[in-house]
């Protein structure tokens, strides 16, 4: 017996009987592949669900946040339209009101496009990651039918059934190792989604600075009027705070 | 015989402990994946918008602090990208769909 063949494990009945055994396949390899394919499927269907349910959630508490702010923002407009005096408070208050709207709808518009291109490269990442997984799956068992037609045909043949066993295992074990070395590189495709985060963490960062510099100088407007030589002081503060 | 006793005794806590620890992690895990536990997201922007006073700097500072909602939201939308990985088991699972071996 040859030493593969005793490193196999197959004992000498099981390497002789091997021509006459094609019928386990079925339950031995075939089966357990579509098993786990049903089994990948339902996963993947898992993940969508949990995925949309997130966002739906993640969507109906931003709006609910946004709406809460909203209305305390409105309360803080009201007090500070009762403190005008004149109407050049009064026009103070309705540019700082003007202002802020402005800053907020262009803060909002700026994270809502981050938030709806991260989603989209989430949704990439995963159409990219089934598809690679497909065509390794579809590989792993276009090699393992393969193996199976070439035994049937060794067997046909009259090839010596150890032989065209031996053949038969070491065309199973490198489908294996070939799906392995695959799923190895899939699994480093989900490293694409690093930049994406990056590169939205920073827009939103701008967007964020941009808001907080427009309500800053909306400030120093309100209070070059209602507190006029407080608003360079305010200026010097925040700078020392950092808070800018 | 107290060494009898502290042996066996030791090993059990470590196993309590390794077991206690197995549990956090998974339950962590598990709570945000949605396979347990309460969704932990938006727990921070519970924060409650500061009263109106009429006070600009108070006005001014509840704008700002209106930001981190947004702020925050997006740091949720990170978490997603756990989730491409989901089926890695699933995957990995095709390695062991028959043993060569045995034919």
């Amino acid at each position: 017996m040859p030493v593969s063949s005793l490193a196999q494990g197959a004992s000498n009945d099981t390497q002789r009987n091997f021509c006459n055994r094609f019928s386990e396949w079925n339950t031995k390899i075939d089966r357990p592949i579509a098993d786990r394919e049903a089994k990948l499927e339902a996963r993947r269907a898992d993940r969508l669900e949990k995925l949309t349910e997130k966002r739906k959630d993640r969507d109906e508490k931003i709006a609910e946040n946004r709406e809460r702010w909203s209305e305390n923002r409105d309360e803080h407009f009201a007090k500070l339209n009762e403190r005008a005096q004149n109407d050049e408070q009064r026009q103070a208050v309705a540019d700082f009101v003007a202002a802020v709207k402005v800053a907020i709808a262009t803060r909002k518009a700026a994270i809502n496009a981050a938030i709806q291109a991260f989603r989209q490269g989430i949704d990439k990442a995963i159409a990219d990651r089934k598809t690679a997984v497909d065509d390794a799956v579809q590989s792993f068992k276009d090699a393992v039918s393969a193996a199976e037609a070439k035994a049937k045909a060794d067997c046909d043949a009259g090839i010596d059934s150890a032989t065209a066993r031996q053949n038969f295992v070491n065309s199973l074990k490198a489908a294996k190792e070939q799906f392995k070395a695959d799923r190895q590189e899939i699994e480093k495709l989900k490293d694409a989604i690093k930049p994406l985060i990056d590169t939205r963490k920073a827009a939103i960062d701008k967007a964020i600075q941009d808001f907080k510099t427009a309500i800053k100088k909306a400030k120093a407007d309100f209070k070059a009027v209602f507190e006029p030589g407080s608003e360079d002081k305010d200026e010097n503060d925040d700078d020392d705070n950092g808070s800018s | 015989m107290n060494k009898k006793i502290s042996t066996p005794l030791g090993i059990l806590i470590l196993a309590l402990v390794f077991l206690l620890a197995s549990y956090i992690i998974f339950y962590m895990k598990a709570s945000y994946l949605g396979d347990g536990g309460a969704d932990m997201s938006f727990q921070k922007q519970s924060v409650t918008p500061p009263a109106a006073t009429g006070d600009i700097d108070g006005a001014v500072d509840a704008i700002l602090q209106e930001s981190l909602v947004d702020e925050e939201a997006f740091d949720m939308e990170v978490l997603d990208a756990g989730l491409i990985g989901l089926d890695s088991q699933e995957i990995s699972d095709f390695d062991q769909s028959f043993n060569e071996t045995t034919f």
